[in-house]
């Protein structure tokens, strides 16, 4: 029972975005295979996961890199929240 | 701007710059996104339009994305700028001149190195370094050679075998340098025993030892002796079959007198540096001399030169027949040097002082008397001095054959 537990927990983990803040001038979002651009905005970029949704706000913000797994932000972050 | 290797790997496989206007400028990053065409350097012009780069190879992808939903197709998506290696040669593909002279440049550089540009030798001590070039340039490895074609190990045998005082000898190419490690042995000398002397005074003296293992001695043990006298006789008469020559052989040490002076002048000119210096450049290709200092001359009257010269190479072995000489002059001038009698005597008695220990070195000095002299002109030194030292010196007989 326990070990399936484990198991569940592992799996919901690797299934979520990563995010990395550099400071305050730079944030990479990693594995987001699902993650959807909502909206993008030099002041919000509002991303996407499944029903979870994560908001950055600042100045200056622009989509630095966008790979298929990967989402860099560059740009003056002064907050960010999840919503739902 | 210096480039990361990643930048340069963009640049290497070609990227371009695509500008997007429209409405759904999420949706269609979502649709490139989900596509797995990799975009960067987004940079958001304003509400409705943004440019961002894509590689090459990404290009007709991402127009099919343009292409694949109404709402997509509304947005304006266009190229406004292209990069990469293969642009940049296209971008000179009409100067025909640069590509040949690239082509020209890399076979030079591998014709270049195809040669022997320098030679190393390292160990010689009795030897000469240009008989030992000689005798390389015999067997094939000389400046200018080709750097192929060489058996080493026979031109070892070879060098080993027409140098006799050579006990071991390395020979290895290192790209367009040669180097030769030497190893010297001692050879005894030879000593010709063969033909007819008498040993003779080299100089005046007095007879202390004597012992004369070939010949007849002619003088005593104290026996006062002038330069050119006999000491031992090469001549051997025998009763019984008559004159005979032999070679002389002896031992013989003797007191003499030895005189070494010195001069020095009251006022004597002596050279020295200014300060002031001068660089001049020359360019060596070939053997062959070109003068970079085109307007430059040297204008100074008395001067000291020392040259540089460098050469030009790629990596350690590599060297090509190009070098830069940098010769630096040094103005000098004469300065009048005042010496009083004190001085003077002190500076006779270094220079004597030194001629004695490279004269005499290993010799026994009996007494030493030294003796100075002043007139209006300087100072005069003497040092008389007697020594203990072999007074022999072989004198070859002659022999005039009467037919």
């Amino acid at each position: 029972m326990k070990r399936k537990r484990t198991e569940e927990t592992s799996v919901q983990l690797h299934s979520v975005p990563q995010i990395e803040f550099y400071g305050r001038e730079q944030v990479s979002v990693e594995d987001c295979k699902g993650v959807v651009i909502a909206e993008y905005d030099t002041e919000t970029i509002k991303l996407m996961a499944g029903s979870q949704k994560i908001r950055f706000y600042g100045n200056g913000l622009n989509l630095k890199n966008l790979t298929p797994c990967s989402v860099m932000i560059s740009g003056k972050v002064s907050s960010f929240e999840f919503e739902g | 701007m210096r480039k990361t290797v990643a930048e340069w790997g963009d640049h290497i496989v070609g990227w371009r710059k695509i500008e997007v206007c429209g409405f759904y400028v999420e949706e269609f990053l979502n649709a490139v996104k989900n596509e797995n065409i990799e975009i960067w350097e987004l940079r958001k012009k304003d509400q409705c339009s943004i440019s961002f780069k894509v590689h090459s190879f990404s290009e007709e992808k991402l127009f099919e994305v343009a292409e694949s939903r109404q709402s997509l197709r509304e947005m304006e998506v266009k190229v406004c700028e292209t990069g990469g290696l293969i642009e940049d040669i296209l971008r000179y593909k009409l100067r025909s001149g640069l590509f040949v002279g690239f082509i020209f440049a890399v076979v030079l550089f591998f014709v270049m190195t195809s040669f022997i540009w320098k030679i190393e030798i390292t160990g010689l001590n009795s030897i000469p370094e240009e008989k030992l070039l000689e005798a390389l340039a015999e067997n094939g490895i000389a400046i200018g050679a080709l750097t192929t074609g060489h058996d080493f190990q026979q031109i070892k045998y070879d060098i080993i075998h027409d140098f006799k005082n050579i006990a071991y000898i390395t020979v290895n190419m290192k790209g367009c340098k040669v180097e030769v490690e030497v190893d010297e042995s001692v050879i005894p000398p030879e000593i010709d025993k063969t033909f007819p002397c008498n040993i003779v005074a080299k100089n005046d003296g007095q007879i202390l030892l004597i012992e004369a293992y070939k010949g007849i001695p002619q003088v005593k043990k104290y026996e006062a002796v002038r330069k050119g006298q006999l000491l031992v006789g090469g001549i051997y008469n025998s009763n019984v079959i008559g004159y005979r020559l032999v070679h002389s052989e002896a031992k013989i040490m003797a007191r003499m007198r030895q005189t070494y002076t010195e001069f020095c002048p009251f006022v004597s000119l002596q050279i020295e540096e200014t300060g002031r210096t001068d660089v001049f450049y020359e360019l060596k290709i070939f053997g062959l001399n070109i003068d970079l200092s085109f307007f430059k001359k040297n204008n100074y009257g008395k001067y000291e030169s020392i040259s540089e010269e460098t050469e030009l190479r790629i990596g350690e072995d590599l060297v090509l027949p190009i070098s830069l000489v940098k010769t630096v002059v040094y103005e000098q001038n004469e300065k009048p040097v005042v010496h009083d009698e004190d001085s003077a005597t002190a500076y006779i008695e270094s220079v004597l002082n030194e001629k004695m220990r490279i004269a005499l070195h290993g010799i026994e000095v009996e007494s030493i008397e030294k003796r100075f002299s002043v007139d209006e002109n300087g100072v005069y030194g003497v040092y008389d001095l007697t020594v203990i030292d072999d007074i022999c010196e072989v004198r070859e007989i002659e022999v005039e054959i009467k037919e």
